[in-house]
């Protein structure tokens, strides 16, 4: 009924005649959490940028108010230096996996190229390399010296080096293939969701193929596929670890490390420096998502009712089909094969060469010994696995009870709830870091300095990736399932254990999975924050690089790259498992 | 029974006023009574539906199930919906996908507020699995059933801990046409083996006039007519319910002539036709009169009445079967006539209609 449809909330009845019900309390108490662990550090980011600061000195407080941050910032021309890399950095990457993504999206949802169901394997595959592990391989494929790509090169007859990992355009290159990814997933959802009854319609008046791409389908999916792009921006502007390995020695700064930069490593740290970068970039991306937002919005009032099950016409490649093969493997080549294929050799040779029969004879696993036996390993694994294990815990039950009370109660202040889920989303993952550096370094407490305070961090900044999982699980659940319970005379602890955790538990495993992996992969929020025994994985493998031990860090990266492919391999045979609730 | 009396309820809206989706409904349904409440999407009927389940709050009245008063506004009485005794079947079904039919029909008296013990459960959910015909079924889990096994599940869930009352929420506008028809049948013939007090909401007209003992035509939050479909159908109270039930013609104009054992005059366009009037038709008053299509006869030979006679011309003439479905136009109204096949029609003919005056009824003109 049209009245009820119109909303889809409401108050279940369970709680209704009690004054103060336990649904009640349990909305605000964890309202109340999230507004300490969320909108409080970013408060504190905000005041203390407008502070003259000290180690000692920050805090919840207004006095030494000053501009002062941000007039040493902005008076500094290295500042323009940074924010014109950063836009280049985000900019160039962003057209690189636009390109190269939207380009796989569209031969493997439109067109009849053969074997075209394999092109989602190569492209996925890359998504169980962390980021550090990337700019590693990218470095023993573009080091200008010995770089194999280089070295290809020189052999060619080529003058200098073709391409230095140590340069702007390596990093936008090394970004923009680690993107690709993304871009095809997101690109092609788009592509999918359009109504091929809408192109169909335009065959049928008459038109050539060329014809309905260029007015018809291009102009429908402009809206989707800039969408796309903007998000492409954000994430190139917020990334860490490409900019950290490739640009940090060479002092091509990008907000990311240079905020890391300023905060960690100068001495002694420039913290007004550092706030002031933050808060720039907050503005930045939230800026950038406004707009996304918009687009979104735009591109959903295109989407005439779709997913009725009709493929959409598949274009002839003819004669192109060899240039889409050729693009195909050259992508297969840099996305996957060339960055294993040197992750493995130079982990199995004591000190790197250059690929070759000699070489091979020189091979061993010592560096797999030594990273194993190395003392520190073990800690750093245990507090990885407590990251992982709290992280995925925490943030799903956390986002479940969100996304129960945003979407099936209609208590006052969900809208609040709501917003402080989203707020990590608008903000970088480095910001959250700094903002609970600053949380940290503000009240004395116990957690400083433990991995514990890494825990609460990437929870935040992870809180908006895990309440989708569970926003979708929540709201896919028929809210008769629940009323046939109560019509039954099951009680609301009942119902919860009997109809809702059963139904969950597929969404919550995937997504609690998900966020785990995360965590493990991305070091920029552990890299401001670790400290002599909080180190994790990712952050430790990076030093082990940083030290100089080319070999062990690349045996390592292998070690890390099997596990997090037997975790994402998990992963994702559990949301096939989930896929059977789906249709009920 | 189920006995509700002046139920009110208004729905916030964000960017209007308020919805008052209920504007204080008052009925009752006997005890083994099979009572329909029919009305177009968004008149309440659901909303009616879900406060005597006890999912919906109700601002104001009071709801009795059985002899116990669940909902009072004034005596500030709320009994929550796991405590009232009850069975529902929803539009959806609400089949929990993570069970077998088994478990999902044993929950009430596994998880419920009347639990039995366990070698009981067993007994009840197959005498209730039989009674629906699906035995064989109580092992499969509940992704694998077709829409109607579904149904009949639920129906089975609501029936198993052997309530005296039955809600059923449009549960059969999810089927297709053929079983829709079938279980019609069954579920009333259902109801009445069980002796059981049936509440059936439904937007389907036929669903209503041909399961239900009494019919409650609801519209815009407020029940407009009560009574047996075939009362409701031959004498409605409006002109809404004329049109929601069945098809009508209308014919505004002036009442001119009102006597006192129930006949009388309306003055149209079209002349004066004779009708069955009702007390309170006083002469000059401006009504419609209401007459089926199937009520409009064609003169045929040559022995004409002397009343209720029209010149018609025959418009559009669709053959559908059992009948003519034709449109007729007298001067610049236009009327729906439904006739016998056998009658000669074309497009174009000029023809004599009659109205027959006892099945004229004036009903009032705003409705």
């Amino acid at each position: 009924m049209s009245v009820s449809a119109t909303r889809q909330t409401r108050l279940i009845p369970v709680f209704q005649g009690i004054r103060l019900n336990p649904g009640k309390i349990g909305f605000w108490v964890l309202t109340l959490v999230l507004g300490v662990l969320v909108a409080f550090p970013l408060g504190l980011l905000v005041i203390n940028s407008f502070r003259e600061v000290s180690v000692g000195d920050l805090g919840f407080s207004l006095s030494n108010l000053t501009l002062g941050n941000y007039w040493e910032a902005y008076s500094n021309p290295r500042t323009f230096t940074m924010l014109l890399n950063s836009l280049w950095f985000a900019v160039g990457s962003m057209l690189v996996a636009a390109v190269l993504g939207g380009s796989l999206a569209f031969l493997t949802e439109r067109t009849d190229l053969r074997f075209r169901q394999f092109i989602p394997i190569i492209v996925l595959i890359p998504l169980i390399m962390p980021g550090v592990v990337k700019g590693i391989a990218w470095i023993f494929l573009l080091s200008p010296r010995i770089g194999l790509l280089n070295q290809w090169w020189g052999a060619l007859g080529f003058e200098g080096p073709l391409l230095s990992a140590y340069s702007l355009p390596a990093m936008i290159w090394v970004e923009g293939v680690s993107m690709s990814t993304l871009a095809f997933l997101l690109m092609g959802a788009t592509i999918r969701r359009m109504d091929p009854t809408l192109e169909e319609a335009a065959f049928g008046s008459g038109a050539s193929t060329g014809k309905v791409l260029s007015r018809v389908t291009l102009p429908l999916l402009v809206p989707g596929l800039a969408g796309v792009v903007l998000l492409l921006f954000i994430r190139g502007l917020e990334s860490f670890e490409i900019p950290m390995l490739l640009g940090f020695n060479s002092r091509i700064f990008v907000f990311s490390t240079n905020i890391y930069y300023s905060l960690r490593s100068a001495f002694p740290p420039d913290y007004g420096l550092g706030f002031a970068y933050s808060m720039t970039l907050v503005v930045f991306t939230v800026a950038a998502l406004f707009v996304y937002q918009r687009a979104l919005s735009r591109s959903e009032r295109y989407t005439v009712v779709a997913g009725k099950g009709y493929r959409p016409r598949l274009i002839p490649l003819g004669s192109w089909k060899y240039a889409a093969f050729a693009f195909v493997g050259f992508y297969s080549l840099v996305g996957v094969l060339l960055p294993f294929f040197i992750l493995v050799w130079s982990s199995l040779l004591p000190y790197y060469q250059t690929p070759s029969m000699a070489a091979l004879s020189v091979a061993s696993f010592e560096n797999y010994v030594n990273v194993l036996s190395a003392g520190d390993l073990w800690p750093t694994l245990q507090n990885t696995i407590i990251l992982a294990v709290a992280c995925g815990g925490g943030i799903m039950f956390i986002a479940v009870l969100a996304s129960w009370f945003i979407h099936r109660t209609n208590l006052r202040g969900r809208k609040l709830l709501d917003f402080l889920i989203f707020l990590p989303f608008a903000v970088s993952g480095v910001t959250v870091g700094v903002a609970f550096m600053i949380l940290f370094l503000s009240f004395p407490n116990p957690i400083y300095n433990t991995i514990w305070i890494i825990v609460l961090a990437y929870m935040v900044n992870y809180l908006p990736i895990g309440s989708r999982f569970t926003h979708a699980a929540v709201v896919q659940i028929h809210k008769e399932l629940e009323e046939a319970a109560w019509a039954s005379g099951a009680g609301f602890w009942t119902t919860l254990r009997v109809i809702w955790i059963p139904l969950l538990i597929p969404a919550l495993v995937n997504g609690a999975l998900y966020v785990s992996i995360l965590t493990i992969k991305v070091m920029s929020i552990a890299v401001l924050l670790y400290g002599p025994d909080s180190q994790v994985l990712s952050v430790y493998l990076w030093r082990v690089w940083d030290t100089g031990e080319p070999g062990e860090a690349s045996a390592l990266s292998v070690l890390l790259v099997i596990a997090l492919g037997t975790l994402t391999f998990v992963a994702r045979r559990i949301a096939r498992g989930s896929d059977v609730l789906k249709d009920s | 029974m189920i006995k509700v009396t002046n139920l009110k309820k208004t729905y916030p809206a964000q960017d209007q006023d308020a919805v008052q989706a209920l504007r204080g409904i008052d009925f009752q349904v006997e005890p083994g009574e099979f009572y329909t409440l029919l009305g177009p999407s968004g008149c309440g009927k659901t909303t009616t539906l879900r406060c005597i389940a006890g999912f919906e709050e109700p601002e104001e009245g009071e709801i009795w199930i059985e002899d116990r008063l669940v909902y009072s506004s004034e005596k500030h009485i709320n009994v929550p919906a796991p405590k009232r005794d009850y069975g529902i079947v929803f539009q959806s079904y609400a089949i929990w996908p993570h069970m077998t039919v088994f478990q999902n029909v044993a929950f009430p008296l596994v998880h419920g507020q009347r639990r039995v013990p366990k070698k009981e459960v067993n007994e009840r959910v197959f005498r209730v699995l039989q009674l629906i015909q699906l035995e064989d079924l109580a092992d499969r889990p509940a992704p694998f059933l077709s829409g109607g096994q579904q149904q009949r599940v639920a129906l089975a869930r609501a029936l198993v801990h052997e309530p005296r009352v039955l809600l059923l929420d449009e549960p059969l506008s999810n089927l297709d046409a053929k079983l829709r028809e079938d279980m019609r049948f069954e579920i009333r013939d259902l109801a009445k083996r069980l002796n059981i007090t049936t509440l059936y909401v439904t937007h389907d007209q036929l669903e209503a006039l041909t399961m239900a003992d009494r019919v409650a035509v609801m519209n815009a939050g407020q029940i407009i007519q009560e009574g047996s479909s075939l009362d409701i159908y031959k004498v409605p109270s409006n002109r809404f319910v004329a049109n929601f039930i069945g098809l009508a013609n209308f014919l505004p104009g002036l009442v001119s002539a009102s006597k006192k054992n129930g006949w009388g005059e309306v003055k149209t366009k079209t002349g004066n036709i004779r009708c069955a009037v009702s007390e309170d038709a006083a002469v000059g008053r401006e009504v419609v009169v209401m007459i089926r299509p199937e009520d409009l006869t064609v003169c045929e030979g040559t022995a004409r009445p002397d009343h209720n006679v029209l010149e018609a011309r025959v418009d559009t003439v669709v053959f559908t079967g059992e009948m003519l479905d034709c449109w007729v136009s007298v001067s610049d109204q236009r009327l729906r006539m439904k006739v016998h096949p056998s009658t000669a029609l074309e497009p174009g003919q000029s023809v004599q209609i009659y109205l027959a005056p006892e099945r004229c009824r004036v009903i009032a003109s705003s409705s």
